[in-house]
């Protein structure tokens, strides 16, 4: 039972895409454009591409000047804009 | 230029959106599409061969000539249906029509030139090898010459090789994946964990950031840029740790592309071991099938080369894409825990979950899975006369040559892509530790596909 409950929280995660909490979505510090990558990334696209499934929700934080999974949460997020039905 | 919205705007792709907005499931519904398109033609007595058109062996330029004149409608009609594909593939990734079918003209008129040139009867005596010379000519082209950068819209080295393995995936019996798979897992788990922990801890030895060494030691021992910036990701690596690795991979994986088909040649390696070794030891999917394409085709024209062709490109791409590739999650997620649990803390923290596994998946194997198992079916009861009379020429044949339209795309695209004055500076360090990675694992690779599996390897699909 607890392995199909937790078999089935991992599979809500990754078809929902969200993990709740605070990340890197919606800050604006994060950039996670495939063309954002392929432009700070030299050689990125010889042997590989902004648009590849292996990136999954990797992007720039320009506040931390690091490069890191989006669904991560950061006390130090700010939103850019209010989003409709936040406070 | 592209789908995600940038900054503040960007959002988690859920996993239906991936369906459209990622070129692996684009390579797989185009890959897909074209095995299916086939199997129905087949099924109904006609064929894809029409529309696969490629030159045929010439021994004079008057010959040649002919021939292209006599195919011009084909060649025009393969260029329109590329074209179309691609175009919607890549526009709705988020690329302008108005930079992908200029940059695709060229890349189209290049790869005819390239098969041209490879098909002369001469071209083996001289090395003029399709997959080598597209290489070579990319990169005098984009070095010496240069092209305006936009046109790198239609230089899409990663979606031309992830749709030529979909179509790939048609033309191998799933029972051979089956059967190969656990030798290709096993021998490409002991390479790829011996190089990252050598590439890692040399790497450490020298003083270099964790985050950068893990990053450096995935791009050598698991799928090169791929692997490089899926794991700067994980561990939340700084901004210039990815694009060090990139230059370092980009660097050795265009080395390999050429001395490991010529130590092969030198050592006169059965193409499946060469193909094995070459798939253990480069860095990077596009670069290995250039390099194990080359070698593939010397067989049957170079006295002491056995094996066929095919046998270099299998043996690779189970090395490659089934024994490496598919890892890549499980390495990003491990690599994850280690650095939010051991590392120094980052500002952006929280738990790795294990959905990262599936997240990093690269997806387009799932495509050349599904047409393998779907062509071994579609000719599972036929007999093997049967199937060398009608399926290899009307089936698998004109898949086959498309697939190799798909490669030169790619080889070429290789070549227009690479920059090398625009490449970071890859610091001396870390290119060291690098260097140290692809020296055991090309050492270490060698000895597991010419020795301890060299004949399982030389008898691949026999």
């Amino acid at each position: 039972m607890g392995g199909w409950a937790a078999l089935r929280k991992v599979l809500a995660a990754a078809l929902s895409g969200r993990d709740g909490g605070a990340t890197c979505f919606g800050c604006r510090h994060f950039d996670n454009d495939p063309a954002a990558m392929e432009a700070a990334f030299p050689g990125l696209t010889t042997f590989s591409s902004g648009h590849a499934s292996v990136r999954a929700d990797d992007g720039l934080c320009a506040k931390h000047a690091t490069y890191l999974n989006g669904r991560r949460a950061c006390a130090e997020r700010e939103p850019a804009t209010v989003a409709p039905g936040e406070p | 230029m592209s789908v995600e919205t940038a900054g503040a705007l960007g959002a988690p792709r859920t996993a239906w959106r991936e369906l459209w907005t990622r070129e692996d499931w684009w390579a797989i519904w185009l890959g897909l599409g074209i095995v299916l398109a086939s199997l129905i033609l087949y099924e109904s007595g006609a064929s894809l061969r029409w529309l696969a058109v490629l030159p045929a062996k010439w021994s004079s330029p008057p010959q040649l000539g002919a021939d292209l004149a006599a195919n011009a409608l084909r060649y025009v009609a393969a260029f329109a249906f590329w074209l179309v594909v691609f175009s919607v593939a890549l526009t709705t990734l988020g690329f302008k029509a108005r930079e992908f079918v200029p940059a695709f003209v060229f890349l189209y008129l290049a790869a005819l030139v390239v098969f041209c040139v490879g098909q002369w009867d001469q071209a083996s005596y001289y090395n003029l090898e399709p997959p080598l010379i597209a290489l070579l000519a990319g990169l005098v082209v984009s070095n010496l010459i240069g092209l305006p950068r936009w046109l790198d819209a239609g230089f899409r080295v990663e979606f031309y090789v992830k749709t030529g393995i979909v179509l790939l995936g048609a033309t191998v019996p799933f029972t051979l994946v089956l059967l190969a798979g656990p030798i290709a897992i096993l021998q490409a788990s002991i390479v790829s964990i011996v190089t990252f922990l050598v590439i890692y801890f040399a790497a450490v030895k020298m003083g270099l950031d964790r985050r950068l060494a893990a990053t450096l030691g995935a791009g050598g021992a698991v799928c090169g840029v791929s692997g490089a910036i899926a794991i700067a990701g994980a561990v939340g690596a700084k901004r210039e740790d990815a694009p060090i690795a990139i230059t370092a991979v980009i660097l050795w994986a265009i080395v390999m592309i050429f001395v490991l088909p010529l130590v092969s040649r030198a050592l006169a390696l059965p193409t499946g071991v060469a193909g094995a070794w070459i798939g253990t030891s480069e860095f990077a999917d596009a670069a290995g099938f250039a390099a194990a394409t080359s070698y593939g085709a010397l067989a049957g024209k170079v006295a002491g080369i056995a094996g066929t062709s095919d046998q270099a490109t299998l043996a690779f791409t189970l090395m490659k894409v089934v024994g490496r590739d598919v890892w890549i999650g499980i390495w990003a997620f491990v690599l994850a825990i280690v650095a939010t649990t051991r590392w120094d803390a980052r500002p952006a923290g929280g738990k790795p979950d294990v959905g990262e596994i599936w997240r990093r998946f690269p997806k387009f194997v799932i495509g050349f899975l599904i047409a393998s198992i779907v062509v071994t079916a579609a000719t599972a009861n036929l007999s093997f006369a049967d199937f060398n009379k009608s399926a290899n020429p009307s089936l698998i044949g004109p898949i086959k040559d498309l697939r190799t339209w798909a490669f030169i795309f790619c080889f070429l695209s290789i070549g227009l892509t690479t920059r090398f004055s625009e490449l970071a500076a890859a610091g001396r360090k870390p290119f060291g530790a690098f260097t140290i990675g692809v020296a055991v694992n090309v050492a270490l690779g060698f000895l597991l596909s010419a020795f301890v599996f060299a004949s399982y390897w030389a008898n691949l699909g026999k």
